[in-house]
């Protein structure tokens, strides 16, 4: 990436639009903080946090392919960050609840992400062929299997 | 035969060298396998060869070196050798292992973790170790097996009181003929089926295998 001035005012909306590989996703991670920029210099706020790693920028990163953590529960993923905060339990489980109920994930807490996607692959998977098993039996088997898997 | 002392000793030298070597080998492992796959190392290939060569040098050559460098050392009569010595053979086996899992690990979960406010030893702690758990459990079997059933080199590092089980087994075929080493060998040998056994039924080996 040669020469980029973009600058981004309170509460705007932005789009970056382009062909692949023209370096929407490493403005991304520059902002991030996940690589750093050769030259030039990054304000968050008016403050400078070029060189500042990115734990310490504060900023919320939705990933093009989720990193959702495979190895925790959907009410521990969102409660990450929240436990890095060192935020009280209580406070902590209020807020997970009210992001799980902000996109409709009420009850699925325990539950693995793989989980969902796996019961959500069963309902597409099998084609509506005899003999083979329907969306419904696929769904319902990989809904026994719902217990966290040993590693 | 279990009675008799030279083998409980042996057993239980065998316990604490292959544990130490083990102890040794994990850690310094995985570390390496972060570093081969991660780290900006001026000559990675080298490296690995390196950690890798343990596999290829015969065991005759490395138990004389082990030899020359424990008498030089003074540590001879030590288990220390030993557990040096096994360390450094069961380390390729650990290498791989970790390795196969750091590659399949997506430095975005990483990333993630550390958009939400996590230091990098928390999100090593937090994120990278818990995922690379297949590979460290493959790495820990192999080594155990490895370390158990080490015969050549510790030949040349152990002496009497601090002989592994499958030297004492050696130096008794030599000295007495009596089928108490053959009940010793299928003992030895089920053990051995038995922690495969239990690694697989408990640590789910096959996913680590069938996954990677």
């Amino acid at each position: 990436m040669d020469v980029l001035d973009l600058a981004v005012l309170e509460g705007e909306f932005l789009s970056l639009l382009g062909p692949s590989g023209c370096g929407k996703t490493t403005t991304l991670n520059l902002i991030a903080g996940f690589v750093e920029p050769t030259a030039g210099r990054i304000l968050i706020d008016g403050e400078d946090v070029t060189g500042r790693p990115a734990h310490l920028r504060g900023l919320g990163v939705v990933f093009q392919s989720y990193a959702l953590f495979p190895h925790l529960s959907v009410f521990e993923n969102v409660a990450f960050g929240l436990r890095e905060r060192r935020v009280s339990s209580a406070e902590m489980n209020r807020k997970v609840v009210e992001a799980l109920a902000l996109v409709r994930l009420e009850g699925r807490e325990r539950q693995r992400p793989t989980e969902l996607v796996r019961r959500h692959a069963a309902a597409r998977g099998p084609g509506p062929r005899p003999g083979l098993p329907t969306p419904r039996a696929a769904a319902r088997r990989a809904a026994g299997r719902a217990g966290p898997k040993a590693p | 035969m279990l009675t008799y002392p030279q083998f409980q000793r042996a057993a239980l030298n065998s316990l604490l060298v292959t544990a130490g070597a083990v102890a040794l080998a994990l850690p310094i492992g995985t570390l390496a396998a972060l570093a081969l796959e991660r780290g900006r190392l001026r000559a990675p290939n080298l490296w690995a060869a390196l950690l890798l060569s343990p596999l290829v040098v015969p065991g005759v050559a490395a138990g004389l070196g082990f030899l020359i460098l424990a008498a030089a050392a003074g540590l001879l009569r030590s288990r220390a050798v030993l557990i040096a010595a096994h360390a450094a053979l069961v380390l390729p086996f650990v290498v791989r292992s970790v390795w196969v899992s750091v590659r399949n690990l997506d430095p975005t979960l990483e990333r993630a973790a550390a958009s939400l406010g996590a230091p990098p030893r928390r999100v090593f702690f937090r994120v990278t170790l818990p995922l690379l758990r297949p590979g460290l459990f493959a790495a820990l079997l192999f080594a155990v097996v490895v370390s158990a059933n080490e015969f050549v080199v510790s030949l040349f590092i152990s002496n009497r009181v601090t002989e592994i089980l499958p030297v004492a087994m050696f130096s008794y075929v030599v000295n007495y003929t009596d089928p108490t080493i053959a009940a010793l060998s299928s003992l030895f040998i089920a053990a051995t089926f038995l922690m495969v056994w239990l690694a697989d039924r408990y640590l789910g080996l096959g996913r680590v295998f069938l996954q990677h």
